[in-house]
């Protein structure tokens, strides 16, 4: 049986990723084992947040269409639940969170069918339009802008903003022949996370010229630059591999990329900020373990989707 | 059979919507006892405590976790206390004694931690306001003076209360936070004991900053 999403690039994509993760992980043993004190915290890091992404999407692109599409719906019902759970929220708003979460099924049912528009105006339109009438129905007035306001923008997010991997995912491959639905997902995700580490390395490495000098991140000008620059080269690489990008094309969607991610991780940063929760990854403090990772995905994702539509 | 029913229920049911469709953050988990007798002493917001408390512990110690539980209340009729006896497996206890009868409240607990069990106990007696502490009863000062060697362990929930309050009946998923604390024992004197106990308690709910819930 031939997996229906699965293309020969995409196969070799993932085997090779597959293969450079195991090679990362007895490597990182040998070092440890080598001398146990050097700090191995952000690689260990880095190596177990690429097994948790690359496993569930190779068996998702491996088996079908359905299970992929659940499998999105999942991680948008795991943020979905972490932002719920940091935010300040009023007691008569139990019922308004729970339509919020009723909006998972709905929206990826779209996707199952194939519905565009559907799928495009569903959270944007019909949920904005119709939440806040809940909230009205409850009756309690006061704090009425904020709280629909804060289920909105998780909404649009958690469900709306990693919904667009799963459309991308079971897209029909005459959209892609050279690697189908499954080779957008992986190329976005793969210059997305890359991004992420380049700005994480570069940032403290050779930084010095804070992009947002009031949030607590650590974006520099110098780490942007290098960051960018290497999320265009690798994205003229991955896209003859994994799309039927140009090289004009594919220079401006490392851009859209690499650039669409600074903003988004930016302004999770900002959010959690404001609400005084502290950006560590220790053991402890697991509340946002999705947040934390999918932050600059779930801004790229729409923005990579509709860069693709345009082009 | 109904054993069976109970693993059934907890591996099936209780772990996958604990763990999956909630989602706990546990602060000193390795302070849970790894075996009884011992009491485990929580905060009371919602019918789902006794259930993320039961799933902290490995499925090996289910046979010897018993929460404590108000006889009038999960008694109240031939199902529900089929529910509570056999699957959940609550030791009721009686909260208004009789005045006529001689028979101690707390026989059953006594015997359950003769046995080595582990118990969950509530003193604030009901799930009340929530997200709100309560004042402690003292029934738990008792059991310590009577079981003095017995470790009693502290445990803060919170979130349940958001998740599915008293009263009702919609589950609203969110993250929850268990945090464990040390173990204490029976001090000498009821009062002492109550005041440990309700100190500790704050303390550990002030390990947490969670974001306010109007």
């Amino acid at each position: 049986m031939r997996p229906e999403l699965a293309s020969p690039n995409v196969l070799w994509t993932l085997g090779s990723i597959l293969f450079l993760l195991a090679l990362a992980t007895v490597s990182k043993k040998i070092v440890q084992r080598i001398n146990p004190r050097i700090d191995l915290s952000l690689p260990a890091h880095y190596i177990n947040t690429w097994w948790i992404i690359v496993i569930p999407l190779a068996l998702a692109i491996a088996t079908s269409k359905g299970l992929s599409i659940l499998l999105f719906a999942f991680v948008s019902f795991m943020a979905l639940k972490e932002f719920f759970s940091i935010i300040p929220i009023r007691r008569t708003d139990r019922r308004v969170l729970f339509w919020a979460y009723l909006t998972i099924p709905i929206q990826y049912y779209w996707i199952a069918k194939n519905w565009f528009e559907m799928f495009v105006i569903f959270i944007p339109v019909i949920v904005f339009l119709i939440l806040p009438v809940r909230v009205i129905l409850i009756g309690n007035i006061s704090g009425l802008v904020k709280t629909t306001g804060v289920i909105q923008w998780g909404l649009m997010t958690t469900v709306f903003g990693i919904s667009h991997l799963a459309y991308l995912l079971v897209l029909p491959p005459k959209y892609n022949p050279n690697g189908g639905g499954a080779g957008f997902v992986l190329y976005l995700i793969l210059l997305n996370q890359l991004n992420d580490i380049a700005h994480a390395i570069s940032g403290k490495a050779i930084g010095h010229l804070s992009v947002f000098p009031n949030l607590r991140s650590q974006k520099t000008y110098e780490g942007l630059v290098f960051a960018t620059s290497l999320t265009v080269f690798l994205s003229l690489l991955l896209s003859q591999l994994l799309t039927p990008l140009t090289h004009i094309e594919s220079v401006l969607a490392g851009l859209v990329i690499g650039l669409g991610g600074v903003i988004g991780d930016a302004i999770m940063s900002g959010l959690k900020q404001d609400l005084g929760i502290k950006q560590n990854n220790t053991n402890e403090q697991m509340y946002t373990r999705i947040l934390d990772n999918m932050d600059s995905l779930m801004y790229t994702a729409p923005l990579f989707f509709y860069f693709l539509k345009i082009t | 059979m109904s054993t069976v029913l109970r693993y059934l229920f907890f591996i099936c049911i209780v772990k996958p919507l604990v763990l999956i469709g909630l989602g706990l953050n546990v602060y000193n988990r390795q302070r849970l006892p790894s075996k009884g007798p011992a009491i485990i002493v929580a905060n009371h917001n919602s019918h789902l405590d006794t259930l993320v408390l039961i799933t902290l512990f490995p499925l090996k110690l289910l046979k010897n976790i018993r929460p404590v539980g108000a006889a009038d209340y999960f008694l109240r009729n031939r199902f529900l206390s089929w529910f509570a006896l056999k699957i959940i497996g609550i030791i009721p206890i009686y909260r208004e004694v009789c005045p006529g009868t001689k028979k101690n409240p707390l026989t059953h607990i006594s015997a359950a931690l003769e046995r080595g069990d582990i118990l969950i106990f509530y003193p604030e007696g009901t799930r009340g306001q929530p997200e709100k502490l309560q004042s402690f009863k003292t029934g738990i000062a008792h059991i310590a003076k009577r079981h003095p060697q017995v470790p009693i362990v502290p445990v803060f929930i919170h979130g349940l209360g958001k998740v599915l309050p008293k009263g009702e009946a919609l589950l609203v998923p969110f993250i929850c936070d268990v945090v464990v604390g040390e173990h204490i024992r029976w001090e000498g004197s009821k009062e002492a004991f109550m005041n440990k106990l309700s100190s500790t308690m704050k303390e550990l709910a002030f390990k947490i900053s969670f974001p306010a819930w109007e």
